[in-house]
């Protein structure tokens, strides 16, 4: 198992995502400004800050569903803004997003869901789809059936599980997450961080998470980008613990980071 | 990079078989054809070499470890090896998450006749839930309405204003318009064939009686059904779906005081006013193209209808408006209210509320038909 992100076997020198003065917009005010950030294959950044700082329209900006006010983002070395209509939808599919909600689709089963973005675009057989469905529930950790369950059926934990089992089903190198922890209890969240954490071990997945879950950040991310005054600072967990920004100060050295960071650091020794 | 491959080959006792490639989920299909041509001959051991491979996801891992475990039902003992290392924790993590065989879809065995005669059965139970539904949801509504009434301060007058205006008076345009037309068109049929009896001018007794008694009331209660009972019911459905009605319960309020009285009462309310306002469209209509077509002027029009409508006969449209509306807003209301968690529900819901509520419409206008005729007037 690889030590580290960087010496994961499959970082390659070309970024994941890499933004350049990127700024977002909703409804006409400008969220953020100049924003530069470069996401490495293999690792994951966890993206914080304020509520309203607009961490979630970063992540919808990237994936292409909101349009970006200036900059360029680049996915996979190439600009997002230049692509074509069929290399636009290749694109979705090699990369997954979880919704904060889930977003399943509730007029489908858990299984239908799964199986939805794989009937759209492979040709498998329908033993050979029913075989990958299932396996990705397990991935996830779900019991098998669960897949005949409509996700209004379902709790929070069992839908966020179901939605990431639906973004894992073409097997994207790249994943965003969006909440992944929001309204979860801190055993269920735990072991989400934990499926996160192993699935990016395993699978070799880049992983873009927007949180403002801090025992999520220090027990997933490799790297913190915290969204704050309407820019972006970058780094690890003991960087931010020393940035003299008040926010991010309140933020890592509050009772919850303290809380969290300690925890970490009784699991390394 | 090279596309997915696996071939076998004999070796002393032992089958080799040797993979490589590309084996992701771009190229599973093509791998499971070629899995499945692939001859295994019966072997006491077998060894599954992966050193070609290039590039592997959970898929991939999958056929493999379906391959392995397909040898080893049969009781030949299986190795994998050679994978690369980092390719190595994928195929762990795949295979200590187990793959169960998927269920098989639930499927009972079926019969022509035994499902026709369960559908029948099952089709006989819904509409008498369906009913039941609607007499117990009418009996809650009726109660709400009376607790209401014996405090009057807690009429939402403000919701109810609001309510009116938008299925009354947005509804106007449409509803007018359509008149109108159905004005134009009556009077032009019914000339057309009165000419021949040289008795043009009963056109305008047609037109008349025709808006006043039936056409009027049930365009209006009609247009209204499709345009406000489906919003009704798209509203409310739409709360349930993000749990509005749950949390309103919690805040001890009552969802049918608050959400469906003022939508039922602003319906009986502006039906009538909207069925008078369509009344004078239509036969503006006919006065129209009486003049038009017959060259009768308006005076005339005017004085003929007055000999033929007696105030009766205006009083027998606007009366049965107030039914109509009380049907249109219980059932709009009650199917929003009955939408389960899913977008799908809400449109299923939508759907059916539109054709009960213009289905209850006709019935009542029939039930209203043999009334008067019983009571000859």
């Amino acid at each position: 198992m690889p030590p580290s992100p960087s010496s994961s076997p499959r970082s390659k020198s070309e970024p994941v995502i890499r933004l350049r003065g990127l700024a977002t917009r909703a409804g006409g005010r400008v969220l953020q400004r100049n924003i530069d950030l470069e996401l490495r294959a293999g690792e994951v950044l966890g993206v914080a800050g304020a509520s309203g700082a607009g961490k979630s329209m970063l992540l919808k900006t990237i994936v292409g569903l909101n349009a970006p006010a200036a900059g360029t983002i680049e996915v996979f070395g190439q600009d997002t803004a230049k692509l074509g209509a069929a290399e636009r939808t290749l694109l979705g599919t090699r990369w997954g997003v979880l919704f904060q909600d889930g977003a399943l689709f509730s007029s489908l089963t858990v299984a239908e869901n799964v199986a939805l973005p794989l009937k759209e675009r492979l040709a498998l057989p329908t033993a050979l789809l029913h075989e990958i469905c299932a396996l990705k529930l397990a991935l996830v950790g779900l019991a098998d059936d669960v897949g005949h369950k409509y996700p209004g059926q379902l709790s929070g934990g069992m839908r966020k599980r179901a939605a990431l089992a639906r973004a894992l089903a073409l097997d994207p190198p790249l994943l965003f997450l969006d909440e992944p922890t929001a309204g979860l209890d801190p055993i269920v969240a735990g072991e989400l961080d934990q499926l996160v954490r192993d699935l990016k071990e395993s699978l070799g997945l880049t992983v873009f998470m927007v949180t403002h879950d801090v025992d999520s950040l220090v027990a997933v991310a490799d790297r913190i980008a915290v969204l704050v005054d309407n820019h972006v600072r970058i780094g690890t967990i003991d960087e931010m613990l020393n940035d003299p920004n008040p926010w991010i100060q309140a933020y890592f050295n509050g009772p919850r980071g303290r809380a969290a960071v300690r925890h970490r650091a009784g699991d390394g020794a | 990079m090279q596309e997915g491959w696996i071939e076998a080959e004999g070796e002393g006792d032992a089958l080799v078989l040797r993979a490589g490639g590309q084996w992701c989920i771009a190229d599973a299909a093509a791998l499971d054809r070629k899995l499945g041509r692939l001859s295994l001959p019966p072997s006491r051991r077998a060894r599954i070499d992966l050193a070609a491979i290039e590039a592997l996801d959970t898929a991939g891992a999958w056929l493999v470890l379906r391959l392995q475990r397909a040898l080893a039902a049969r009781g030949t003992e299986v190795r994998i090896e050679n994978l690369s290392r980092d390719l190595e924790p994928l195929l762990r993590q795949v295979e200590k998450r187990g793959v169960p065989a998927p269920p098989p879809p639930l499927q009972p065995p079926r019969s022509l006749v035994a499902d026709g005669v369960g559908s029948i059965g099952a089709t006989t139970l819904e509409l008498l839930g369906t009913t039941a539904g609607h007499l117990g949801f009418f009996g809650l509504v009726v109660v709400t309405l009376a607790r209401t009434l014996v405090q009057p301060g807690r009429v939402r007058i403000v919701s109810l204003v609001a309510q009116m205006s938008r299925v009354g008076v947005a509804a106007l345009p449409i509803v007018g318009l359509l008149s109108f037309l159905v004005g134009v068109v009556m009077a032009y049929q019914g000339a057309d064939q009165l000419r021949r009896f040289s008795a043009e001018i009963l056109t305008v007794n047609l037109v008349g009686l025709g808006f006043l008694r039936e056409l009027g009331v049930l365009l209006a209660a009609v247009i209204i059904a499709g345009r406000s009972g489906s919003a009704f019911t798209a509203e409310i459905g739409a709360m349930v779906v993000n749990e509005e009605i749950d949390a309103l319960r919690t805040l001890a309020l009552d969802p049918i005081e608050l959400l469906v009285l003022p939508r039922l009462v602003a319906l009986v309310l502006t039906l009538p006013l909207v069925t008078f306002y369509a009344n004078v469209m239509g036969l503006f209509g006919g006065a129209v193209l009486c003049w038009l077509v017959l060259g009768l002027p308006l005076p005339i029009f005017v004085q003929q209808l007055h000999d033929a409508l007696t105030m009766w006969s205006f009083w027998l449209g606007i009366i049965k408006a107030p039914f109509f509306a009380t049907a249109i807003a219980l059932v709009g209301c009650q199917e929003g209210l009955s939408v389960h968690r899913s977008a799908e529900s809400v449109g299923r819901h939508t759907t059916r509320a539109v054709v009960q509520s213009i289905f209850l419409v006709i019935v009542i206008d029939a039930a209203f038909s043999i009334l008067f005729a019983a009571l000859q007037i």
